[in-house]
């Protein structure tokens, strides 16, 4: 179909000349009438060359899956835990490891501050690193 | 599913596709469909920057394409698409600070669409509208554009855009006045 510059047709599908209309309304009508169909080219290829392997809802699955598989061995391992160990030689063993006063120096203090500083500069880097 | 069998789906039987089973080739259906509808509205938005317009279409159906779950089958699928490609613009805009001085500030000199290229007649139209859009801001270019261009409601202009009605209706009236100056301006 050709369309002549001047002309527009209307929502009724009717061609009316365009000195009859706003000339806005007439200039992006005769746009309108005249848009190209873009030839593809590449466009799509390139598109699913860089498109993510899979799909956000395909991730959650397969994250579901493995939290599955995880929790049935967590269950099964407390299972045989449960009846291999000998629970009361295990907690009095756990027990004597732990002694009686712990003795804290300054030192220490100074170096638990400054890995908590330290690991706290760390994590903000890697959000804001991120979010960029 | 091979291509050909796409192409008699529905889109809402492509989206559930690329959806579930990950099928890049009815999201490929998808693109096929509606690219050059978007790739057009971007270039109208971009001043007719080709390059410029196809990146932004190829992030715009990147981010659709990850975001596809939270489609929701009661709308169209363009408008959702071109919700997604407005967003992309409005963030390269931001980004490059793209020249968006607005006519409301700064009234359009004829000359200045008269120093656009020489094109063939149709092309020259699109070069024209695109030129004209330049001259307002963002927000209200696109929303001159759904409106002059893709005849989208005043409604549908505000949930596509995520603003209000009123706002919309600002946009229209304003911008209406500053186009057909401009247009006026370059007549004379």
């Amino acid at each position: 179909m050709v369309y002549k510059l001047g002309e527009i047709k209307i929502m009724n599908n009717k061609t009316i000349h365009t000195a009859d209309y706003d000339p806005l309304d007439a200039l992006f009508a005769s746009a309108r009438q005249m848009q190209p169909n873009l030839m593809d080219d590449n466009f799509t290829k390139r598109l699913l060359n860089d498109l993510p392997s899979v799909t956000l809802v395909a991730r959650k699955e397969i994250a579901k899956k493995g939290f599955s598989f995880d929790l049935i061995g967590a269950v099964i391992g407390l299972l045989m835990a449960y009846l291999f160990i000998d629970g009361a030689s295990l907690k009095s063993s756990f027990l004597g490891l732990i002694s009686d006063s712990v003795v804290i120096s300054p030192m220490l203090i100074i170096a638990i501050i400054g890995a908590v500083g330290l690991s706290s500069a760390v994590a903000w880097w890697a959000v804001e690193d991120n979010r960029l | 599913m091979k291509r050909q069998d796409l192409t008699v789906l529905e889109e809402a039987q492509l989206v559930e596709l690329a959806v579930s089973k990950n099928d890049q080739l009815a999201f490929a259906e998808l693109v096929n469909r509606h690219q050059s509808n978007l790739r057009y509205s971007l270039r109208q938005l971009t001043d007719w920057n080709e390059a410029l317009a196809d990146d932004l279409a190829q992030d715009t159906f990147i981010q659709a394409f990850k975001e596809l779950a939270k489609f929701r089958q009661q709308a169209k699928f363009s408008s959702w698409l071109y919700r997604i490609g407005y967003n992309v613009f409005l963030q390269h805009v931001r980004k490059k600070a793209l020249d968006t001085k607005s006519l409301d500030e700064q009234p359009l000199l004829g000359n200045q669409l008269e120093q656009a290229p020489v094109h063939d007649d149709e092309s020259e139209v699109h070069h024209k509208v695109a030129k004209l859009l330049a001259t307002l801001d963002p927000e209200r270019r696109s929303v001159l554009h759904l409106f002059l261009h893709r005849q989208n409601t005043q409604q549908e202009i505000s949930d596509i855009m995520g603003i209000p009605l009123g706002t919309v209706k600002t946009h229209i009236n304003r911008g209406r006045v500053v186009l057909q100056d401009g247009l006026q301006a370059w007549r004379d």
